[in-house]
């Protein structure tokens, strides 16, 4: 198993897990942010999947993946839109936060506590996976402190194909993750084996330029202080065209980017075609 | 329904026009909606004449017409295709008319004239009609907030667990109360008077308004020869008004109409209630949110008491669908806090502009009385300012609403 996750990263963010829900505490920006996210998200996948964007529950019949889901501020949306979710993430206290909220919300959300590699099931892995087939338990329920209320048995086949797509899913969404992980590039790899042949991995990013130097730090962490300092590494952010090589070398085929700028005036965050120079979206569909 | 515990999306307090409608654009939508109501309107077929009637605006009736009853009570509504403004003679002035044909804003007419009794019971029934929707015919009792819901209990014991509480319960809102939220209320030293009458001429679909000294006279059209009446006046003249005898009533209130409609006789009514505004200090509370008279009351004069609920409705509505249809908290502080955002200039400046423009038609004062004739007469003169009036009057652009423009939830 090829795990990604970076140690300091985890014991960053652990520290405001429980404030994960407080619109107005240090997850405000991502609140702030969620609106113009969640649009872009759904546009996408009902795109790809041709659903009726009008009526409540559009992504019914599908399975999600959100990798980094942190105290669930994308899981859970999801999920009211009828998605069957599951949210994985690192840090054990973000999870707790997660799964304590989801039940007040009274949502049905699997969360995992542990790399999202570890969900990959072992005919897809490239190395050893902790889950035993012939059990078909999640990995999850192995570990005495995060109870997965449910397993995300994909094993419906919704005529995409012949496959055998069981623990695949339909979408996996990895958000403001890639510039925390240390090997981007075998993340987008594990991202590409937990999802179905004909499925999307959404990718959002930071950009790495003196633009994002200035506004994704300088200013988010310095001057704003909408995220606490210390919370990105600049030489870790990803520019567009590393971020699609990863992915083609993995077998996804990156179809959409999108970038996402803030409004100073109106202090909420927007989508643009064509500013990709600080956050970005890219959509990609699995090959094959 | 029984007293047990229920879970809903939304919870609305209040089945007035309001709250009814709202409950109809998201019971439609399959959110699930429990609405508390003690008491319920009479059938269709209990229904009196009477003389409360309301002008809703275009705008306004979109909305309404969203709910799908409009078939259903059009042939009781009568459309409102002139607006006209009288000034009477005074000793030193000539009487001054001013008209405002909806043709100069290239409408057919401004709105309808729609019987309150017709409308509530009609939504009140398109609601019952709805799957989604779970009709209390109890009171609020309690509210407790829980950290991602609010706890509530009727009076009939039932309890439910709600994400989002909507105050839509009038005036004297208990929600309001129970939230804490203090009002800023004016008292006027007037009393309203409303009554229906039928006419010997007919009221060419023209509303008109009389500015009398001690404060306005309204003629709405009804279908045929009917007219509902506001007429304001002050308290202790309006008391001794409604102690006469019908006819004694029929002939003062036909001279104080100048004969307009020809010979009046009364079909309903008088009935008589105290001019007040009413502003709520606060629109929203954590998990809760105030619509129409639980947020703003005001005197009845310009017709814009439930066009403003309405819009209120629509926001509302429209807030709570953009924050389902992402997957997002419908009764979170964002949420609440767009719908507070989308109402604050609407409803803050048409409770104040009213009242002034209350003070300024009735009062007696001869530098300030001239103000209003001086403005009409400016106004006549200047076409597109007149046009400008109209449409701040009538159509206020101010909230951009996809249901007041006809467009669907």
């Amino acid at each position: 198993m090829s795990s990604t996750i970076d140690q300091k990263e985890i014991a960053h963010f652990a520290k405001d897990a429980a404030n994960w829900w407080d619109e107005d505490g240090p997850f405000a920006p991502l609140h702030r942010l969620n609106p113009a996210r969640l649009s872009y998200l759904k546009d996408q996948i009902c795109g790809h999947y041709g659903l009726d964007a009008k009526p409540l529950t559009p992504f019914k019949d599908l399975s999600i993946l959100d990798i980094g889901c942190g105290g669930g501020l994308v899981c859970e949306p999801m999920a009211r839109l009828g998605a069957n979710v599951t949210g994985a993430d690192a840090d054990a206290v973000a999870i707790k936060a997660a799964q304590a909220h989801a039940v007040q919300s009274g949502l049905d959300i699997t969360y995992f506590n542990g790399p999202a590699e570890s969900l990959i099931p072992s005919s897809q892995s490239t190395s050893s996976s902790p889950l035993s087939p012939s059990s078909r338990r999640r990995p999850g329920s192995l570990k005495d402190n995060t109870k997965v209320q449910k397993i995300p048995d994909q094993v419906r086949d919704d005529g995409g194909g012949n496959h055998n797509d069981g623990g695949l899913f339909d979408v996996v969404l990895a958000l403001e993750i890639l510039e925390h992980v240390s090997d981007p590039a075998i993340f987008v790899q594990n991202c590409a084996n937990l999802v179905k042949p004909g499925g999307l991995v959404i990718f959002s990013t930071l950009n790495r330029n003196p633009k994002s130097y200035l506004l994704g730090i300088i200013a988010a962490e310095y001057l704003l202080r909408w995220v606490p300092q210390g919370t990105h590494e600049w030489k870790k952010f990803i520019k567009p065209s590393e971020l699609a090589r990863f992915c083609r070398a993995a077998a996804l085929k990156p179809h959409d980017i999108t970038g996402l700028m803030f409004h100073p005036l109106e202090q909420n965050f927007k989508l643009s075609k064509s500013d990709l120079d600080v956050n970005y979206f890219m959509t990609t569909t699995k090959q094959g | 329904m029984s007293q047990k515990a229920h879970s809903a999306d939304i919870t609305i307090i209040g089945g007035g026009i309001a709250g009814l409608t709202l409950a109809a654009l998201l019971g439609d939508m399959d959110i699930n909606v429990h609405l508390v109501e003690p008491f319920p309107p009479p059938p269709i077929k209990d229904l009196k004449p009477s003389g409360r009637t309301v002008a809703l605006m275009e705008n306004s009736l979109n909305i309404i017409k969203t709910t799908d009853i409009w078939n259903d009570i059009k042939d009781q509504c009568a459309p409102i295709k002139m607006m006209r403004v009288i000034d009477p003679a005074s000793k030193t002035r000539e009487i001054l008319q001013t008209d405002f044909p909806a043709s100069d804003i290239d409408q057919d007419q401004f709105g309808h004239n729609i019987p309150n009794a017709l409308l509530r019971t009609t939504l009140w029934q398109r609601v019952k009609a709805l799957k989604s929707v779970t009709l209390h015919e109890s009171k609020l009792s309690s509210l407790n907030n829980a950290p991602n819901h609010v706890d509530l209990i009727l009076d009939n014991g039932a309890e439910i667990k709600s994400p989002l509480l909507i105050g839509a319960d009038g005036r004297s809102s208990k929600v309001r109360e129970l939230l804490g939220i203090q009002t800023k209320a004016q008292k006027y030293d007037q009393n309203a008077i409303t009554c229906l009458i039928n006419h010997s001429k007919s009221h060419e679909n023209i509303s008109t308004e009389f500015h009398h000294p001690a404060g306005p006279l309204a003629l709405v059209p009804l279908p045929g020869n009917q007219s509902s009446i506001v007429w304001v006046e002050q308290p202790k003249r309006a008391g001794a008004l409604l102690k006469l005898k019908k006819t004694e009533f029929e002939r003062a209130l036909q001279s104080a109409m100048n004969d307009h409609l020809g010979g009046i006789t009364l079909e309903a009514g008088p009935d008589m209630w105290p001019l007040s505004s009413i502003k709520a200090e606060a629109l929203i509370a954590p998990r809760a949110a105030l619509i129409a008279e639980a947020a703003h009351v005001m005197s009845p004069i310009t017709a814009q008491g439930l066009n403003l609920s309405l819009r209120d409705v629509a926001a509302l509505a429209e807030t709570i669908v953009d924050a389902m249809r992402l997957g997002l908290d419908h009764g979170s502080a964002t949420t609440l806090k767009q719908y507070e955002k989308r109402r604050r200039l609407d409803i803050g400046t048409r409770v104040f502009g009213v009242d002034g423009m209350n003070k300024m038609v009735s009062n007696n004062v001869p530098a300030i009385k001239g103000l209003p004739r001086a403005g009409l007469k400016t106004l006549s003169a200047l076409p597109p300012l007149k046009r400008f009036a109209m449409e701040q009057a009538l159509a206020p652009p101010i909230d951009k609403s996809r249901l007041a423009k006809g467009e669907a939830l």
